[in-house]
């Protein structure tokens, strides 16, 4: 178990946007988070990754509560993200983009810079202010930045909202290939249906800040709940 | 682009290369001449290089924390007075040497601005401007009241300058530049990239692993003792100390000066203070109202041209 949430809630004003949630990763596993908007899923995130701190509940780590710790800490320790909306540095260049990042694990982890722009594919851009690239190279821009902080679980919310299918395939095969080559826990939200069934090993169904259902795809296609509310009418 | 990735494009990056090596000859040029200042023999021409040449670093050091960082001090007074303060008490008073005076006020300025930084960084925007603000006021209360060792409100005269108007010109010049290269190499630096990516957007640069603020308060503290440097040297210009430089009036000047020349360029403030310091001479000799035209002037200059003087020379130079 590489992060574990226990009775974890968040509430907005009488709103409960995550309601006594408890999930563990596995190591090295890739977990896809559905449901409805306004289920919960960022807000989930949020609190994993420290951009909010839960009313209630802990957030444990490789063993280690770290339900408090600022998110610069908790990035230092292994856990990275992406933004539902591309949170990148718009007026500096590609490779200052990922620069700073790699700055927070000391001037040594520069040498990996070159490396990362040719997984991501980056070299012709380099120099190109990141916001004058493309919106795909933009969602990707920020998955290389969350990479360079040498995370051990990466959680992505949205990562192809909002791209063509062409780049949403790019995205997603460079998901797969980094979760490999970088020994990964993955935990993505993703709206793609197809995708979700295809990529996940195993799916947790978020509905009103609950779990709704928690297993494989295969468990999750044949709920009837889930079915329910979430997968009216969607052809799996 | 569409919803849901929107991304604000909304500062420029800090100076273009073709642009830089184009100042960079310009700087050069500008420096180169007004070295010549003192041979002139004209005692006011010269007095006044050398005030602008003080009030350019006060900007530049200022800058460093508005402009790259993101941080609108109100309050660098504080930190300009403090080592002017120091010095005159050290040396008018105590009897230290000169040069002692001169590195301990900078010292001072270091120590306020730590100080400072520290009890002020975790506010944002308007609240972190009022807290600097409030922290000067404080020290100009003081500077007013502990009338024994400040001397209240006519301040510290009779200690030494340790150069003749002549030579001190050349060691202001000389101090200026190696300043100002300073804190270019500075904002240049990977600190300093860190802390563009602070302006552009906080959030990023603290999930990529950094604590913003321990770099807000590396800016805080560059700014602060190179705003000291500046400090000792006016207080050596009119080798009188008044507590007219801890008012925050003159927290304003770099704000000031700086909206005119350009925030978004290293030698904006620089300009910015030039013409500042020249129109001011200018329209007061002409007119009781220059405080009124000048206003006007700003105001239309920071509404209407956003990168300053600077920038509208970009501009022109680039074939508009
Ligand atoms: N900062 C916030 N303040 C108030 N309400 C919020 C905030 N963030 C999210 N919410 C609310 O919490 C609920 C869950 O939102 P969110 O986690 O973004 O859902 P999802 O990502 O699953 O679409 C929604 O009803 C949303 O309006
Ligand atoms: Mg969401």
């Amino acid at each position: 178990m590489i992060l574990e949430t226990q009775n974890l809630s968040k509430f907005f004003g009488g709103l409960r946007a995550v309601d006594d949630v408890s999930l563990s990763f596995e190591e090295e596993s890739i977990t896809a988070i559905i449901g409805p908007n306004g289920a919960g899923k960022t807000t989930f995130i949020n609190l994993c990754t420290g951009l909010l701190k839960p009313n209630t509940g802990k957030i444990i780590f490789n063993g280690e509560d770290i339900t408090h710790l600022p998110p610069h800490k908790r990035v230092l320790m292994g856990i990275s993200r992406t933004f539902q909306i591309s949170n990148i540095f718009p007026g500096l260049t590609v490779a200052q983009n990922i620069r700073i990042p790699l700055l927070s694990r000391g001037d040594k982890a520069l040498s990996e810079l070159e490396e990362l722009m040719k997984v991501f594919e980056f070299e012709d851009i380099k120099d190109a202010l990141a916001s004058e690239i493309s919106h795909g190279d933009q969602r990707l821009l920020e998955m290389a930045m969350a990479i360079a902080t040498k995370p051990r679980i990466l959680f992505l919310d949205e990562p192809t909202a909002g791209v063509n299918p062409a780049e949403k395939h790019r995205i997603l095969e460079i998901v797969m290939r980094l979760k490999e080559t970088e020994k990964l826990t993955i935990v993505i939200v993703e709206h793609d249906m197809d995708v979700v069934f295809k990529m996940a090993e195993r799916i947790v169904v978020m509905n009103r800040g609950r779990i709704l259902a928690d297993g494989t795809p295969e468990e999750i296609k044949d709920d009837k709940a889930v079915r329910e509310v979430y997968l009216k009418g969607v052809e799996i | 682009m569409s919803e849901g990735g929107a991304v604000e494009t909304t500062v420029e990056t800090i100076e273009t290369v073709p642009t830089m090596e184009k100042s960079l000859i310009a700087v050069i040029a500008v420096i180169a001449a007004s070295l010549l200042i003192p041979l002139t023999g004209n005692k006011y021409a010269l007095y006044l290089s050398t005030k602008i040449w003080i009030l350019i670093l006060y900007a530049i050091a200022f800058n460093v924390l508005f402009g790259y960082s993101g941080l609108l001090s109100f309050g660098h007074a504080l930190f300009f007075s403090g080592s002017a303060y120091t010095l005159a008490i050290l040396v008018a008073r105590l009897d230290y040497p000169l040069v002692v005076g001169f590195i301990l006020g900078i010292a001072a300025a270091t120590l306020f601005s730590a100080v400072v930084g520290t009890l002020s960084l975790r506010h944002r925007e308007i609240h972190f401007a009022m807290v600097t603000l409030a922290f000067s006021m404080l020290f100009w209360g003081i500077v007013m009241k502990w009338r024994d060792v400040t001397g209240g409100e006519d301040g510290i005269t009779g200690f030494p300058r340790g150069f003749s108007m002549f030579w001190f010109y050349y060691f202001t010049v000389l101090v200026v530049v190696i300043c100002s290269y300073l804190m270019y190499r500075f904002v240049k630096s990977d600190i300093g990239l860190i802390l563009e990516g602070i302006r552009e957007n906080e959030t990023r640069v603290q999930f990529s692993g950094h604590s913003t603020l321990k770099y807000r308060l590396y800016a805080m503290i560059v700014s602060g003792t190179f705003t000291g440097v500046a400090g000792v040297l006016w207080a050596l210009l009119d080798r009188t100390v008044t507590p007219t430089i801890a008012h925050w009036t003159f927290s304003a000047i770099p704000v000031i000066v700086t909206l005119l020349g350009g925030p978004q360029s290293f030698i904006g403030p620089a300009v910015g203070t030039i013409v500042y310091v020249i129109i001011q001479d200018l329209i007061t000799k002409y007119t009781l109202y220059w405080q009124f035209i000048f206003g006007v002037a700003i105001v239309a200059v920071v509404l209407f041209f956003r990168g300053g003087v600077v920038g509208i020379v970009e501009r022109y130079l680039r074939g508009r």
